[in-house]
């Protein structure tokens, strides 16, 4: 760029922040002209106007997508309900014919798998979406389209695979699916749970992407860690679990799915494959999953109870405490779901141990909040009649999971109905209640000040109260008696009748309740135009809200110095109403928000976000596509969808991401000086990156962890004599694949240095190494035959792995270098080429591995 | 340049540092149950463990000296500047508050993972055999 301000050594020579911080308080109440206080509001509403008409769909904004999400997800989970009340008026007499046998397994698989997948773990992500920005003063998520794509993943996801259920081909091996009942199993309905919900986990990690970015660099200035709100703590954390528990069952679900389509015999004992493999991928992410349910839902007790409390929460180390504890230890725990299957005593004791040590930090929480409420002025109010619900509902679930994490108990209880009573009191007072709490709490803040029926949130509550413990309190006794779940009828004389048909009048009594929810919810509400901004009288920053509503998120980003700063800081309000904080205005007509440092939330940059899109949709609709058609085994229009798809994603950064600013820096307010563009660690397109290689990593390290596996499971892998990889050739992949992460690197490095020509000499290079050490790697395996054992489909499955990396990795070489061409990416400007560089460490490290255990270690263990 | 890396370094290092005592939780847990899944597929015949106690109780050993270390750390981070000996509030939003939480979590953290090392290796006392 011949206007680049700062020769000659452009690339080392970054502008930094300059100007006062933190600011003082003369500087906060220096007032603001009225006529430049309306121009800016106006350039500001321009830059944020909602698109109208159709377009009003490629809306990317966090309140527009949050909201779809969350009633997307609402939608679900009431299809989920009706297919619960179908299976309980099978369940209400014995003998009954109401459904066949056949048909019930599909509901009861679909009932499990949407509540879990379609339901509250995308129900998490759409609340954050909804009120994190708001929480931090934030003016939108880091990456908005990132959001709304992974929703339009999940809407077409969630349709395709609880559509499935009308054409009778629905899965119906259990939502756990486990083989050789799902491998076997004739039709599609496996495959649609597999690459349907696959699809769906992608949208997951998109938002756990966001939401760590989000908490991590996106807090308004001197919003110190110490002064997060709670909800953020969680959110970090969840974030933080769902890269470490969903990557593994993604490799199950390629494993599986590689068995389904092309019968490589992963998880068939007559081919040296173990079924038990399937189950530890499962229950390594399903086990974790619990707690990614659970944490989120009560940060949002969290929030309301120092609300009702009208005071701060008692002990906040001990939140933080609790939360990381409780993410910590939920990965010990995952066995517990496997007690019957025939590992050693001691291995179970492992589990036992750390299912009852994560009692500690859950209990720990309650007592913080009990204290809370103590030493509060409690206030009645709806969203703490619901946080109570959840609060008993949830200890009492809890005190049955004590019991079951008692081996022997177990055991005797397994797969029976006191199972089934146990997770609904964990799930409906781990998550539905607390975030009814949330809804009813939140609801003036997402209508801007309209309020949900005090009598209508009362009758909804006790009917679901008394309801939920009707139909599932008799269900503990139901299962002790022996009644197994997920049976779809039995005999008169069992006795369980009487118990089963309170089961099913109760369960129409909670559906009742539900349905005087909605009905609240969607009910229209003009009369109450124009009500409180803060009705509960709240201290977090959400409630400064614009009443009527805005589309710019916040009027400007504040200075904060306390952990309820409506509470604590009194005239925050007032200030940010006449727009005297951070980024008051938008010079280039952008959108734009801060961007902070991790820990004291110095600001660092202004970090412009992206506005609406038709490409978001369209990548979601080809990425669908890509995902959908090999569940029918239609291969060549899979292809199709992928490349479209991936051409998309690559029009959508090459026109948005990464943008060469309008002037390096840009005025953010109180004499502060802020660079409009940053590379590498500062940028959140860096950190997003590196997350997401952080769970693609956790993945691969389960395929590995598979190898291990069968290694101590079966006594004769690898197989003696068996051929394995080509020595050679994969070394050479080794070499040539450290050599293209080496170009990589060296051209990140000089590119700053303003040798240019010599860094795209050395990306094309690279291009060239990737693709060269791609067609090694798959000579190397080109003879074996994955269908006659374990050991090659193992090897190949690897192989498969890592190639498709290296496309990607290709992909992305091929892209900095056409950025660099075409004059969009400078030694200045260079985040495209430190992104590329951060994900090839990571490639160039799961390219060493795999050939190390292709090559070596059959050697050795052999 | 230099002191960009410093605020990466400063910035997500000291948050993790936290989370070190539970880091030292699961690696004892991995290789407590690793090395029962190796040493009873494997390494022995007839089901016992006493080898694999001795391993395994000196691993918690070396554990808990870890964790013991973290929470000394962390208690010194966390009552630095002689907060809790003249009874004085201190402020919330500055450097050392912020230094002091991060203190206390570490502390609190320590000895949640303390408690969970010892529960782990209490099978491996408790049960004398691989079935």
């Amino acid at each position: 760029m011949s206007n680049d301000p700062f020769p000659p050594f452009t690339g080392t020579h970054r502008p930094r922040p300059e100007g006062p911080f933190p600011p003082t308080e003369e500087m906060l109440s220096e007032p603001v002209n009225p006529e430049e206080q309306a121009a800016r509001e106006a350039r500001l509403r321009e830059a944020w106007k909602e698109p109208t008409g159709i377009a009003y769909w490629t809306a990317v904004n966090n309140d527009k997508v949050g909201a779809w999400y969350s009633l997307t997800a609402l939608f679900f989970m009431l299809c989920a309900g009706v297919l619960a009340l179908l299976m309980r008026i099978q369940l209400a007499v014995p003998g009954n014919d109401f459904l066949d046998a056949d048909r019930y397994n599909q509901f009861f698989t679909m009932h499990g798998s949407a509540m879990m997948f379609l339901f509250a773990v995308p129900m998490f992500e759409a609340i954050s979406i909804l009120v994190l920005p708001a929480f931090l003063g934030a003016r939108d998520m880091p990456f908005p389209r990132l959001s709304a794509y992974g929703y339009w993943c999940f809407l077409i996801g969630g349709i395709f695979v609880l559509g499935s259920v009308l054409f009778d081909v629905a899965p119906r091996g259990g939502w756990f699916m486990y083989p050789p009942l799902t491998t076997r199993d004739q039709g599609i309905g496996s495959d649609i749970w597999l690459l349907g919900l696959s699809f769906i986990e992608v949208a997951s990690i998109a938002a756990a992407v966001e939401l760590i970015v989000g908490v991590l660099k996106c807090r308004p200035p001197g919003m110190r860690v110490n002064l997060m709100p709670l909800y953020a703590w969680y959110v970090l954390v969840v974030g933080g679990m769902i890269l470490f528990a969903f990557p593994p069952l993604i490799a199950g679900d390629f494993l599986f799915e590689m068995e389904r389509s092309f019968d490589w015999p992963f998880f068939d004992p007559t081919r040296g494959g173990d079924p038990m493999l399937w189950q530890h991928l499962f229950w390594i992410f399903g086990h974790p999953e619990v707690y990614i349910i659970f944490l989120p839902s009560i940060a949002i007790a969290a929030m309301v109870i120092p609300t009702v409390a009208q005071r701060p929460i008692v002990g906040y180390s001990w939140i933080v405490l609790s939360a990381v504890g409780v993410g910590f230890l939920s990965f010990g725990l995952w066995v517990h779901h496997m007690f019957t299957t025939g590992l050693p005593n001691i291995s179970l004791g492992f589990f036992s141990a750390a299912s009852e040590a994560v009692v500690i930090p859950t209990g720990i929480q309650i007592f913080v909040f009990a204290a809370t409420l103590m030493v509060g002025k409690v206030q009645k109010s709806l969203p703490m009649l619901w946080i109570a619900g959840a609060l008993a509902i949830f200890v009492l679930g809890g005190l049955t999971g004590v019991m079951l994490a008692i081996a022997p108990f177990n055991w005797a209880v397994h797969d029976t109905y006191f199972i089934v009573a146990h997770l609904h009191y964990t799930l409906f007072g781990g998550m539905i209640f607390p975030v009814m709490a949330g809804v009813y709490y939140f609801y003036p803040f997402f209508r801007k000040g309209k309020m949900m029926s005090v009598t209508l949130g009362r009758w909804a509550f006790w009917l679901i109260f008394i309801g939920f413990n009707a139909a599932f309190l008799p269900m503990h006794y139901t299962g002790l008696m022996g009644m197994p779940r997920r049976v779809f009828t039995y005999g008169a004389g069992m006795d369980w009748g009487w118990l089963n048909m309170l089961s099913t009048v109760a369960s129409f009594v909670i559906a009742a309740g539900f349905a005087v929810f909605v009905w609240d919810l969607i009910r229209p509400k003009r009369d109450m135009e124009g009500r409180q901004r803060n009705p509960w009288n709240a201290g977090t920053l959400e409630w400064s809200h614009d009443v009527p509503e805005e589309n710019w998120g916040v009027r400007c980003i504040p200075f904060i110095t306390s952990r309820y700063p409506l509470w604590q800081q009194p005239k925050l309000i007032e200030r940010m109403d006449s727009g005297r904080f951070y980024l008051p205005d938008t010079e280039f007509g952008h959108r734009e928000t801060l961007v902070t440092s991790v820990l004291d939330a110095r600001p660092l940059h202004i970090q412009r976000v992206t506005g609406p899109a038709w490409i978001t949709i369209l990548a979601a609709a080809f990425t669908g596509g890509a995902f959908i058609f090999p569940t029918f085994h239609w291969y060549p229009p899979a292809i199709v969808c992928g490349a479209f798809a991936i051409v998309c994603v690559l029009y959508w950064l090459w026109t948005t991401t990464a943008q060469i600013p309008d002037a390096p820096t840009g005025d953010v307010g109180l004499g502060l000086r802020l660079p409009r563009y940053a590379a590498g660690p500062d940028a959140p397109g860096w950190w997003a990156v590196w997350i997401t290689m952080l769970g693609d990593a956790t993945a691969f390290a389960s395929l590995v962890f598979g190898f291990f596996f069968y290694w101590t499971a079966s006594t004769d892998f690898p197989p003696a004599g068996a051929p394995g990889a080509d020595g050679a050739l994969t070394a050479a992949t080794a070499v040539l694949l450290a050599l293209s992460w080496g170009a990589t690197r060296v051209a990140r490095g000089i590119h700053r240095h303003d040798r240019i020509r010599a860094a795209q000499g050395l990306m094309a290079a690279a291009v060239l190494l990737t693709a060269l050490g791609g067609t090694t790697l798959v000579l190397a395996v080109i003879d074996l035959q994955p269908t006659t054992h374990v050991y090659p489909a193992l090897v190949c499955a690897l192989v498969v792995w890592l190639a498709a990396h290296l496309f990607l990795g290709g992909v992305g070489q091929a892209y900095c270098l056409a950025r660099s061409l075409a004059g969009r990416m400078t030694p200045l400007y260079d985040a495209d080429l430190c992104n590329v560089t951060l994900m090839w460490h990571f490639i160039a490290l799961q390219a060493l591995v795999t050939c190390a255990v292709i090559g070596l270690l059959p050697g050795w263990m052999a | 340049m230099s002191d960009r890396k410093e605020e990466f370094r400063t910035g997500v290092g000291s948050l993790m540092k936290i989370t070190l005592a539970p880091w030292i939780w699961a690696f004892h847990f991995v290789i407590c149950y690793g090395a029962t899944a190796v040493w009873c597929a494997r390494l022995t015949e007839g089901g016992d463990t006493d080898t694999l106690q001795i391993a395994l109780i000196a691993v918690t050993v070396v554990a808990l000296a870890c964790i013991a270390a973290c929470g000394i750390v962390g208690k010194r981070v966390w009552t630095r500047g002689g907060f809790g000996e003249d009874g004085e509030i201190p402020g919330i939003d500055d450097e050392e508050s912020r230094t002091r939480f991060l203190g206390h979590a570490t502390v609190l953290l320590s000895i949640v993972s303390a408690i969970g090392v010892v529960f782990v290796i209490l099978p491996v006392l408790m049960i004398g055999t691989c079935r």
